[in-house]
């Protein structure tokens, strides 16, 4: 290999050559190539440079012949230099190019979720037992008017349209070309087994998933993929997309070599073109800008769905929300700084956005102080790891959760973060058919419900042991949470008091 | 998806030892169904246990016979002598030889013994499923 | 005097599939069957082995002893039907007079036995029944080394045989090469060389003018010139459908029983099947004598089901062919032995050599050694006609299910079934 490559292993394949049988699974199993069989001396060999620690070929490896863990070969110990840093800049040093990577941002930042703790009721209040007693965790998004009227036990005025959800977990925009076929048709099939919703994200509708219609928000982004009347009126929710968690700021950039028969007819635009979605969106310079494309989507639904607008989370997130709830969005979507994405650079993953916790609890005060909460739902995304934090999220002020990364995990993904590439050897961020027929709808659809059924059975206990018998009464109410390890500043932009309180 | 466990866990039912290391090392187990690949198609073959065996037909010991209750299409490897014809009238190439001084004809026998079938068991993808109403039969629910 | 609703003459192959095929649709209809030879059915093609003490007695039924029992079959066995009045229905053996309804004639053949000076000498041998396979399995304690009279399939098994016995034997082919229905030059080369590697000589273009002895076989002198010492000639040049029975009766013939397709011959209610029938060649697509044990089954199935009142065409008749020898496979099928007049394609490699007739675009024939596996794949592609297109460049490197025209291979993998008998 040339003098140029200055890079360590990242993992260390290890065969137990008394187990292992030559039977070349592992091999047919990496898309990395990092197993092959040698003839002469009837054994495996490993590539070990080449493997990204996806574990694909320990699972499926018959005689569990095969570890794959951390190399231990490392670059001098250095405090500041972390082993990333190094890496990162021998990479570069090599390219001359931008560090890309996939998933969420991974690095050591607090999670504010480890440091709420939510209540049980005791002795003064009785705690409900979910199996015994009726425990509600349906939820309706859109907005709510000022006041109803009832007359005769009847609901008389008009409300704008609400979309109706069985658990307040939604799963967020994921699009076809980012990931394969079968991983958005499974996403579509447990959303309409759970009585959810799924995001198209910005890559248009497949025709095959026009059936889960109901189920189905779809994203109008910066690079308007696959958008007709057709696609629109297919949606329960339109959503634009001003930003993501994990690139704010950033468009987006599916090479012309993804661009390929399906995914070009679904995006609307010729096949082998790159499809570019422009950072900003170019019609969108201010409010009255955004307000005008929600009018123009609510016209063209006839103002049957509510409209969403999907922002990062950033520093002065609060004020950006307001403004979009007085420009007519129904639904603000906030995606933290941990959100997951199909391709970032590295470096504005690592280093922009704020965390989800600060921005839901800033842009929940905010609505309430200005008296517009009503007037739009909030759904959070950005990092969501299990039901504690949607519960969590909850009591903070949201209405429903976003999750991405948590729904790749249950069709398999292992956060080796090499969506970016199109080689998921789970057959989850691939367009290669080879790679992407590994992914079985079925049972990806069964272990997505499974998923958010748990959580959800999770979330009724815990309501149950806040004395609670309904989402409804614990959203937006911080009195169930304390914070703990937390400065005063955090505390007060979070609005939750210190333990012991 | 072409990962070709539902062969292993073939070869280990159909070994001696019945174990997936013991067997592979110390035998030379042949799988009764094939993977076959051709660019991202692949699909796993066996015995259709045909209503009219072609296989059973052309059986020159009578070592082949159908089983009139369960429809499942058996070999009788004692009484196999290797003469392949049966080889040569399956149109689906199902039955493949065994390795070893006396080698014998070998095809998919339904695994005797198993609520489901060793290559069903080991598919990680589903893609093998068994079909019980019409002809007992393993089937690749999608082909592709 | 009785009467069978079904009587089948012969008890072997053909007579099986009739049987099998008669009891899937008819559990009560009476069957009576009748053999001259006093055996439970067994495998014809395991003479050989058994001469070569591979087999055992009980290894050498083709079906379970219960097998008669268990199927309600009223068997004969010993008993030669001597002639069967075909207006009147009846059949007659030694022992009585039976009635039919309908009636299978599956008598077989017979070898062809040539007429040698010293022929009647003790020591010479026919191989067409397991009690010849006896006889000879008795007398070769006095058998060191033996020559055998025709190179086809029955006189190269037996030679194969006998040489596992540990008989040294020579082999005498008037024709140019063994095989020579079923086999080109090249791939009758390739099983020459699995007999010279025991050391067994094949001579070919010559034949044995006279057998000498006392009382038994002593030496043999061949139409070269050449004399040769053995103990023991088997005459295998050939065998003939067995047509005594319908000698000058209304059953028309040919070469063999001459039937339709559906296995009936020319007098209504009276069928055909096995190695003395001439049925349909489906890849020639005329009717043949192909005394091969597939055709026999699935001919005297054809037969069985029609007798029984249904309605089936004789599809599967085809010349195929495959064995071993000392356990190097050989399969052909189809137009294998021709040698010019279409395109052939050949490969010779550490698989074994391969050979591909094609004609017009369609595969018509072929033979592989060595590695035969999947060679049903191949086959099919023959029965089925299927235009080879790019396909012809994949035959050398073995062909499967997923190389096959996608509407072909859907209807083959969804079809599930797989017999080419029309239903
Ligand atoms: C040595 C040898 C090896 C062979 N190897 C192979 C091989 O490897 N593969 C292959 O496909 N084929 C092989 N064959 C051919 C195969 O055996 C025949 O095709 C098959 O047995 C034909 O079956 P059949 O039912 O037509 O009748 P047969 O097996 O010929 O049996 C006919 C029966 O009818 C009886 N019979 C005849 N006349 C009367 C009568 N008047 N009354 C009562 N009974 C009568 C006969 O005695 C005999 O028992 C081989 C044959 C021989 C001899
Ligand atoms: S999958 Fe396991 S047993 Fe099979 S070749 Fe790879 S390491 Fe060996
Ligand atoms: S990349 Fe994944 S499948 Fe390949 S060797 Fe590494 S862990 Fe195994
Ligand atoms: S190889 Fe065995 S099972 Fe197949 S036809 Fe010959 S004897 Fe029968």
């Amino acid at each position: 290999m040339a003098l140029a490559c200055f890079k360590l292993p990242e993992f260390l394949v290890e065969r137990d050559y008394d187990k292992c049988i030559n039977c070349r699974v592992c091999e047919r199993q990496c898309g990395w190539e990092v197993h092959s069989y040698d003839e002469e001396v009837d054994k495996m060999f490993a590539d070990t440079e080449k493997c990204v620690g996806c574990q694909r070929c320990a699972v499926m490896c018959p005689t569990g012949a095969l570890v794959i863990s951390p190399h231990p070969g490392r670059y001098r110990e250095h405090g500041n230099w972390t082993q990333e840093h190094l890496r990162d800049a021998i990479r570069q040093s090599e390219t001359g190019g931008v560090v890309l990577a996939g998933s969420g941002n991974d690095k050591d930042y607090p999670v504010y979720w480890d440091k709420l703790l939510l209540n049980a009721s005791q002795v003064t209040n009785p705690s409900i037992d979910p199996l015994r007693e009726p425990m509600e965790l349906r939820t309706y998004l859109g907005a709510k008017p000022e006041s109803i009227e009832v007359r005769d036990g009847k609901l008389v005025s008009q409300l704008p349209p609400q979309v109706q959800v069985e658990t307040p977990i939604l799963f967020s925009a994921l699009s076809y070309g980012a990931i394969s076929f079968q991983a958005q048709e499974a996403l579509a099939r447990a959303a309409a087994e759970l009585g959810i919703l799924y995001n198209t994200g910005e890559g248009g509708l497949h025709h095959d998933l026009y059936r889960y219609r109901g189920n189905t928000i779809v994203q109008v982004a910066s690079g308007r993929f696959g958008v007709d009347p057709d696609y629109l009126n297919a949606a329960r929710i339109v959503e634009i997309k001003i930003g993501q968690g994990a690139k704010p700021g950033i468009g987006g950039h599916l090479p012309g070599e993804k661009v390929v028969g399906e995914v070009s007819v679904t995006r609307m635009i010729p096949a082998g073109t790159d499809a570019i979605s422009p950072a900003p969106q170019h019609d969108i310079y201010s409010i009255e800008d955004l307000s005008m494309l929600i009018y123009a989507l609510k016209e063209a639904t006839n103002y049957q769905k509510p409209v969403s607008v999907k922002i990062a989370a950033v520093h002065n997130v609060a004020a950006i929300a307001t403004g979009m709830v007085r420009a007519g969005a129904d639904i603000i979507a906030l995606d933290g700084f941990r959100g997951g994405t199909g391709a970032a650079p590295k470096i504005i993953r690592d280093n922009v956005g704020i965390p989800i916790e600060f921005a839901l609890a800033a842009v929940d005060t905010r609505l309430r102080q200005e008296g517009i909460r009503n007037r739009a739902s909030i759904i959070a995304g950005g990092g969501f790891r299990n039901s504690a934090d949607v519960i969590k999220a909850i009591a903070l002020g949201a209405d429903a959760v976003y999750i991405g990364t948590a729904a790749l995990v249950a069709m398999g993904c292992t956060l080796c973060q090499k969506c970016y590439t199109g080689i998921c050897n789970w057959g989850i961020t691939t367009q290669n058919p080879y790679l992407a027929k590994r992914l079985n709808p079925e049972i990806a659809t069964e272990r997505l419900v499974n998923l958010v059924t748990g959580w959800s059975h999770e979330i009724k206990e815990m309501l149950g042991g806040l004395g609670v018998n309904s989402i409804e009464s614990l959203r937006g109410n911080r009195l169930h949470l304390r914070g703990i390890g937390l400065t005063h500043g955090e505390l007060e932009t979070l609005g939750v008091r210190m333990v012991g309180q | 998806m072409a990962c070709r466990l539902c062969e292993v866990g073939c070869k280990v039912e159909h070994s001696e030892h019945k174990h997936v290391i013991k067997s592979f090392k110390r035998e030379k187990p042949v799988a009764r169904l094939l993977v076959e690949e051709s660019g991202p198609l692949s699909f796993a073959t066996q015995c259709r246990h045909c209503d009219e065996p072609a296989c059973m037909f052309g059986c020159i010991t009578g070592a082949i016979t159908k089983d009139p209750e369960t429809g499942i299409v058996n070999l009788n490897a004692e009484k196999c002598i290797g003469c392949w014809t049966c080889i040569l009238m399956c149109p689906y190439g199902s039955i493949t030889r065994t390795n070893g001084a006396r080698p014998t004809a070998a095809k998919c026998d339904m695994c005797p013994g198993r609520e489901v079938p060793a290559c069903v068991e080991a598919c990680p993808n589903r893609a093998l499923v068994l079909m019980e109403d019409e002809e007992p039969a393993v089937a690749l629910e999608d082909a592709a | 005097m009785k009467t069978f609703t079904y009587a089948i003459i012969g008890n072997s192959v053909a007579a099986i599939g009739a049987i099998e095929a008669i009891r899937s649709v008819d559990r009560t209809g009476s069957i009576g069957l009748f053999s001259d030879e006093p055996h439970h059915v067994y495998s014809r093609p395991l003479i050989t082995h058994y001469l070569a003490g591979e087999v055992s007695e009980e290894k050498m039924l083709y079906r379970p002893p219960d097998f008669y029992e268990r199927y309600g079959v009223q068997a004969f066995l010993g008993a030669q039907v001597e002639s069967v009045e075909f207006e009147n229905r009846r059949l007659q053996t030694a022992g009585g007079e039976s009635a039919f309804e309908k009636l299978l004639i599956s008598v077989g053949g017979r070898p062809i036995v040539p007429k040698i000076a010293g022929g009647d000498l003790r020591g010479v041998f026919t191989m067409n029944t397991w009690d010849d396979a006896r006889e000879m399995k008795s007398y070769l304690p006095a058998v060191r080394s033996a020559m055998v009279l025709g190179g086809g399939l029955t006189g190269l098994k037996t030679a194969e045989a006998l040489v596992e016995a540990g008989v040294r034997v020579t082999v005498v082919e008037l024709a140019e090469r063994v095989l020579s229905m079923l086999l080109d030059r090249r791939s009758a080369e390739v099983v020459v060389k699995q007999f010279e590697n025991q050391g067994t000589r094949i001579l070919t273009g010559t034949t044995i003018s006279e057998i000498r002895g006392g009382e038994c076989v002593e030496s043999a002198s061949l139409s070269d010139g050449s004399t040769a010492e053995c103990q023991m000639v088997v005459l295998a040049i050939g065998v003939t459908p067995r047509l005594d029975l319908v000698q000058d009766t209304p059953v028309r013939t040919n070469r063999g029983i001459f039937v339709d397709r559906r296995m009936e011959t020319s007098v209504p209610g009276v069928f055909a099947a096995g190695d003395v029938a001439e049925a349909y060649d489906a890849l020639l697509d005329q009717n043949r004598v192909l005394p091969v044990l597939p055709n026999a089954y699935a001919g005297g199935r054809v037969a069985g089901l029609n007798m029984a009142g249904g309605e089936r065409t004789y599809d599967l008749g085809a010349s195929v062919n495959s064995t071993t020898f000392f356990g190097y496979p050989v399969v052909s099928a189809g137009s294998s032995a021709i040698e010019e007049g279409a395109e052939i394609i050949e490969g010779d490699d550490e698989n074994g050599y391969r050979r591909f007739i094609i004609q017009d675009d369609r595969l018509t024939g072929f033979v592989m050694t060595g590695e035969v596996n999947r060679a049903g794949i191949v086959l099919d592609l023959v029965r089925e006609r299927i235009p080879l297109n790019g396909l012809k460049d994949r035959l050398l490197d073995g062909i499967g299910l997923i190389d096959l025209p996608e509407e072909i291979r859907h209807k083959k993998l969804r079809g599930g079934t797989c017999c080419h008998e029309k239903h």
